[in-house]
């Protein structure tokens, strides 16, 4: 079996629905948030899942610091912003031996975890900040 | 051949995609988004069974207060869903209890109880922070 089989038969044991968003993109809800599982015909063994904030203002900062912060304390999940949303991903490397709905259980745990601290500070900076320009000052306190 | 009240609902759960299970005590049960959900038949002839997500949080050290604060909350304002916790006061459930008149009327009712159970432990755990916080503000 592939790794986008193993995966989406461990999900469907987990109790998940899954969607074909695209031939290599499905989607999955977990704790009202819509995840994106990403495979990669070119890498075999290859897993990614995502969670895709909009930010909608192209010229905010404070995402910027913020995806830093996730990535300097956050293990597996990294953060980085894309035109106008910010990212959260967790992609590794699966092995023929996983033990497939613990590990893919774990890393939507990861995530799922990372989307809540995400959205509390994404709620915080709002309120507090409507123009936070990155300066060496403001990311030596981030 | 007429089926009884927990095959019917074994029937409506695969039929949504998940898959029933029965334990060694003769519970149903299913995983749905990774949690574990029972199910419940209700008294003979009544039609009224009730979905259950046990354990969903676990209850820490003097707490307790802050979590039956939650709980009435979260009972009071989601409507459909009661929240309580355990005789030992060490873990949370959540139960959506229904009547149902025909299978069509099983199925959305099973559908309403699972969008709610999607979200419970996201809801229970932004309410008790909140009481938490007002709490500390006070």
């Amino acid at each position: 079996m592939t790794t986008k089989e193993h995966v989406l038969e461990a999900l469907h044991a987990l109790g998940f629905e899954t969607k074909m968003l695209d031939g290599d993109t499905y989607g999955i809800h977990y704790e009202g948030d819509l995840l994106l599982c990403r495979f990669n015909e070119e890498d075999a063994g290859f897993f990614g899942l995502y969670y895709c904030m909009p930010i909608g203002d192209e010229e905010a900062q404070w995402p910027v610091l913020l995806a830093n912060q996730i990535n300097a304390s956050r293990n597996y999940v990294k953060a980085y912003r894309s035109e106008l949303a910010l990212w959260l991903a967790y992609e590794r490397e699966m092995f023929e031996k996983e033990e497939w709905q613990v590990t893919v259980s774990r890393m939507i745990e990861f995530v799922s975890t990372a989307v809540a601290d995400v959205k509390q500070a994404f709620l915080e900076c709002a309120a507090q900040v409507e123009n936070v320009h990155v300066t060496d000052s403001n990311l030596q306190e981030a | 051949m007429i089926m009884t009240e927990k095959e019917l609902l074994a029937k409506v759960i695969a039929d949504l995609g998940y898959h029933p299970q029965t334990d060694e005590d003769g519970v149903l049960h299913f995983m749905f988004q990774m949690k574990t959900v029972c199910v419940i038949p209700g008294d003979e002839g009544e039609q009224s069974p009730a979905l259950l997500l046990p354990n969903f949080a676990e209850i820490a050290e003097n707490e307790t207060h802050l979590v039956l604060a939650a709980c009435n909350q979260l009972t009071r304002e989601t409507r459909i869903i009661k929240v309580f916790i355990n005789d030992t006061y060490q873990m949370v459930h959540a139960s959506y209890e229904f009547y149902y008149c025909d299978e069509d009327c099983l199925r959305e009712n099973v559908k309403r109880a699972l969008d709610a159970f999607a979200v419970i432990r996201t809801m229970y755990a932004r309410t008790k922070n909140r009481l938490q916080e007002a709490m500390t503000n006070k």
